[in-house]
């Protein structure tokens, strides 16, 4: 008694068969299987193809049998000395006229250079055929994430948002986080897909170091802008193309390095540096007061790489920035550090200024930030006078900057 | 009418890169999804109609204030106007809409004067229509772009926390994104502005007062429109901006406004 599994397994076989035949991979290694059999048969014959191929002969007999061959690249020796491949590879892409032209003797000779390149197109479809479509992500943290269930479901996943929610994702993060969709579609083609405004420096870039690392298997690129809420469609031949229009992309120049920021506690007894050791020696000995810690700072000449700050509650407001604090003064003196735009920032100044007020003895932190657009690596002393009458406190920093770092460059 | 995330995107007009990408990223999604578990869900427009629609529905409950009416404005488009709705299914069950205004001359001049309500005073306001004002920021606030927050309307069934605090945030955080003005503004009956305006709504201030004749009230026996109280709610721009383009704001358990926790770690 047959297997009921087996005989709808055959059945859907069979189906298949009929409605459309092996998949284009499986049928172009099948007939090209049948043309190296005729070309070299009999014994001895996968040693006379291999060395036009490169290949092992095993690997050759296997070719020979119907296996896809994993690097196609080998047809292009292969047409180039037997005009049966040449002919079968150019009817295959329907390049009729030229096939009827090898025949002739003719074809090898119009197609001298651009044969390895247009077969190579050709395999590259072939192969993607059978492979289909695949999604990525340049995101603006500077990754090329696989998106395996595709572009919206990943922007979904990523967000945390529900499977309910009817909003196109993939165009949200594209319109918000300036993310790039890459689409590397089966036929070796790739779409990107970006906002025109929102588009990520780092996304750019990141996009642009895929391409560059996966040109020799992309057959052309288009690019899908968004510009005012329309889609305009760019299609570049060739990778090159795409890659010089990814390059003045304004986001590109200049380009946003990934910062890493870090905050560290340091003891008061690892200062070092003179300049701070002799702000924090001058206030041990002249004591604490309302007030006196800019006059301190004053007299020893530190104010141009200090920062006074106001302290009232959790307000914290700034009053005066040193000139080599790399800080425009006047963007920051008044205002309430809980406005500043760089919220990260204020936020670890803030708690540094606190951190001063709870701590007599002060505060001393090696930081590595961000700020207005340039990186900083600093030490810096936080030391707090006692409160007035009002409650209020003055907190003198001082730093010691040890390395600037340039988020970024001209590309 | 479409979901709010289409209608949040980065634009020229709009705040610095960085802050917008923080918004996107950590402040719609988790306040859209704390509407989504409570199966509302947010959806935006910048045609009125759909206002003028959902509030003649309501017209027991709450009249179209008249800035945002159609027959006293003759200017309402993207620029200048956006609404925000909560439906549940098909059913829209909340409103609320922001309407940007440039003011000439006070505050309290333009409401005083009932400009601020009318493009054509005199052809279009009541007899005797007045409102007076003592509210003393409203005398502060002089040539520049205010933001109006108003019709906020929440039925019943849903007024609780859960739908109001999102939607306020969802609302303003959208202003603070894509507008370029100086206040947030918006008057509210006194036992509203007492339980929400700064944890829920995230005003600076309410103040005594603005006293005006609302559209629906009838001319009394001395021929006089009665007067009806409201408190003047305000936030400047800085301080809009610092409450509601925070990293906490997406937590709808927190009131606004708080001083901000340490965010030293998640930056680091």
């Amino acid at each position: 008694m047959a297997n009921p599994k087996l005989k709808q397994k055959r059945a859907t076989s069979e189906q298949n068969r009929g409605d459309g035949g092996p998949v284009p991979a499986d049928a172009f290694a099948g007939e090209m299987s049948n043309i190296l059999r005729s070309i070299a048969n009999g014994y001895g014959a996968n040693k006379r193809l291999a060395p036009i191929t490169d290949r092992h002969p095993t690997t050759i007999g296997r070719y020979r049998h119907g296996s896809c061959p994993k690097a196609w690249y080998d047809l292009v020796r292969l047409a180039g000395s037997y005009p049966e491949v040449l002919e079968f590879v150019l009817r295959r892409s329907g390049r009729h006229d030229l096939a009827e032209r090898v025949r002739e003797g003719a074809a090898e000779k119009n197609l001298d250079g651009a044969l390895p390149k247009f077969l190579e197109r050709m395999m590259a479809k072939l192969a993607g055929e059978a492979m289909g479509d695949r999604w990525f992500w340049a995101t603006d943290v500077g990754d090329v994430e696989h998106a395996p269930a595709g572009h919206a479901e990943y922007a979904r996943r990523s967000l945390g948002l529900s499977k309910l929610n009817p909003t196109d994702q993939a165009a949200y993060v594209m319109r918000n986080l300036g993310w790039i969709a890459i689409t590397l579609r089966a036929d070796r083609t790739v779409v990107l897909a970006y906002n025109d405004l929102a588009v990520d420096s780092v996304a750019a870039t990141r996009a642009y170091e895929w391409l560059l690392s996966e040109q020799s298997a992309i057959t052309s690129v288009q690019r899908r802008v968004e510009v005012d809420d329309r889609w305009i469609e760019a299609t570049h031949p060739s990778v090159a193309s795409a890659i010089a229009a990814l390059e003045v992309l304004p986001s590109m120049g200049p380009r946003r390095r990934e910062f890493k920021w870090r905050t560290e506690r340091l003891s008061l007894n690892d200062i070092k540096s003179k300049r701070i050791g002799s702000l924090l020696g001058a206030t041990r000995l002249t004591g604490r007061q309302p007030g006196r810690l800019p006059h301190v700072a004053a007299r020893l000449g530190l104010l141009d790489f200090s920062g006074l700050f106001r302290v009232e509650g959790d307000n914290v407001t700034t009053l005066w920035v040193g000139s080599h604090l790399g800080v425009y003064g006047p963007t920051v003196m008044g205002k309430n550090l809980r406005e500043r735009a760089d919220l990260r920032y204020a936020e670890m100044v803030r708690l540094h200024v606190l951190g001063a007020v709870e701590e007599p003895e002060g505060t001393y932190y090696h930081n590595v930030v961000s700020m207005d657009g340039r990186g900083y690596e600093y030490l810096r002393l936080a030391l707090a006078d006692p409160a007035d009458r009002n409650g209020v406190q003055l907190v003198l920093t001082t730093a010691e900057i040890l390395k600037e770092i340039p988020l970024a460059n001209d590309g | 009418m479409d979901h709010y995330q289409q209608y949040f995107r980065f634009t020229r007009q709009g705040i610095d890169r960085d802050i917008h990408r923080m918004a996107s990223r950590t402040l719609v999604p988790p306040l859209v999804r704390a509407l989504e578990q409570v199966d509302l869900e947010p959806r935006a427009t910048h045609d009125v109609a759909h206002l003028v629609r959902f509030q003649e529905a309501r017209k027991d409950r709450m009249h179209l204030f008249q800035i945002v009416n159609p027959a006293y404005q003759s200017v309402l488009n993207e620029t200048n106007f956006f609404a925000l709705f909560l439906y549940r299914g098909e059913t829209p069950v909340a409103s609320a809409g922001l309407r940007l205004k440039w003011i000439e001359t006070t505050l309290a001049e333009e409401l005083t004067s009932l400009r601020f309500y009318y493009d054509d005073v005199p052809g279009m306001a009541r007899e005797r229509e007045r409102c007076v004002v003592t509210a003393p920021t409203a005398r502060l606030i002089e040539a520049c772009p205010v933001v109006v927050s108003l019709s906020v309307c929440v039925d019943h069934d849903h007024a609780n926390g859960t739908a109001v605090r999102p939607l306020m945030r969802l609302l303003h955080l959208w202003a603070a994104v894509h507008w370029r003005w100086s206040w947030l503004v918006g008057i509210a009956e006194r036992r509203v502005a007492r339980v929400y305006t700064h944890d829920i709504y995230g005003f600076a201030g309410a103040e005594l007062g603005v006293w005006r004749n609302r559209p629906s009230d009838g001319y009394q026996p001395d021929g006089e429109l009665p007067l009806t109280e409201f408190l003047f709610l305000s936030a400047p721009r800085r301080y809009a901006t610092a409450t509601f383009l925070r990293a906490d704001v997406g937590d709808v358990g927190r009131p606004l406004g708080l001083p901000i926790t340490t965010t030293v770690d998640a930056a680091a």
